[in-house]
């Protein structure tokens, strides 16, 4: 249900100084959820960076799909539209942050984040993220090989490795040109080669 | 149908490594609609989407995802500071925005909202 004054709320939480990048990401992309019906999951950057901790995302990307009355209501809490379904909110600090919704529905699936008692968040789950990299990373480049890359070691002991597996194959097995399977067993390699276990020093 | 359901199809179909033309041949429902279902763009009729789901051997219920206990704030913010101590010790060190904005770029993509807005959080 849309909510415009908790949607102010959340962009004055995003507002505050408290909790850095990641903490600002999440209450900008519930802000967003709240005006427009509570609806939408974080993807994309913004979602990796919960998990590295250090993708500075130039957009916040939420899936959902927008009618006019959303896009009013985007401009209504305080975001500047700019092009289709492109945002933008400039906070009190002078940053200027990009909210945009590349896609209807996630490819994949989904968690909950609870960003205060009151305040849930639906957010692309690990595996899937993982997945969506890899797919990145077919285009054989190495910004977005080094990028999954980074994801599959920030989630090396933490994500559930064969349900990824069984993603990537059946993907792979649907769309065999992609050649998804192959990127996958050298990202994997490449994770374990590097990792470190960060609690064992 | 909820807002997830289409894309909880999709996921049953590829889980059972099925094309649309497959699932078209077996239920008799249009590859054009099956695609319009699966991503949320019609609200089909109860008995097609009966007809989809016995296909793929599941039931209504399998519609709705699960609901795990919601994570905390505090352990997503825990697990980035962990995530970025994994990459610093690995030698992988922090994603760099602007390389991955001329990637972008070379790509066609149109990236001067996203420059601008970077160089303000410099």
């Amino acid at each position: 249900m849309r909510n415009l004054e908790k949607a102010r709320h959340a962009l004055e939480k995003a507002n505050s100084e408290i909790g850095g990048e990641t903490v600002r990401s999440l209450w900008l992309a519930k802000a967003a959820d709240y005006a427009i019906t509570d609806r939408a999951s974080l993807v994309g950057g913004a979602a990796v960076n919960l998990h590295t901790g250090s993708y500075k995302p130039t957009a916040v990307d939420l899936c959902a799909r927008l009618d006019e009355s959303d896009r009013e209501a985007l401009v209504q809490i305080g975001f500047r539209h700019f092009q289709g379904d492109h945002f933008s909110y400039l906070f009190d600090d002078g940053q200027e942050w990009l909210l945009e919704f590349p896609d209807s529905q996630v490819d994949g699936d989904v968690m909950t984040i609870r960003l205060s008692p009151d305040d849930l968040l639906s957010v692309i789950r690990p595996e899937s993220l993982i997945v969506d990299r890899v797919l990145q990373a077919t285009d054989r480049t190495r910004i977005t090989y080094d990028e999954a890359l980074r994801l599959c070691l920030a989630l090396f002991d933490k994500a559930d490795w064969q349900v990824v597996s069984d993603d990537i194959r059946t993907r792979d097995s649907l769309e065999p040109g992609l050649k998804l399977q192959s990127v996958y067993d050298r990202l994997i390699g490449d994770a374990r080669s590097r990792w470190k276990d960060p609690d064992s020093a | 149908m909820s807002y997830y359901a289409g894309s909880r199809l999709r996921r049953f179909r590829q889980l059972q490594r099925m094309t649309l033309a497959d699932v078209s041949l077996r239920t008799g429902v249009a590859i054009a609609q099956l695609s319009r279902i699966e991503n949320g763009l019609v609200d089909p009729r109860i008995s097609t989407v009966a007809k989809i789901l016995a296909c793929y051997d599941v039931g209504f219920a399998d519609l709705e995802p699960s609901r795990p206990e919601a994570v905390s704030m505090e352990d997503v913010i825990t697990g980035a500071e962990r995530g970025a101590r994994i990459l610093e010790e690995s030698g992988m060190g922090p994603s760099d925005a602007q390389a991955r904005l001329d990637w972008k770029e070379s790509r066609q993509f149109d990236v001067d909202a996203e420059r601008a807005a970077l160089a303000t959080r410099v």
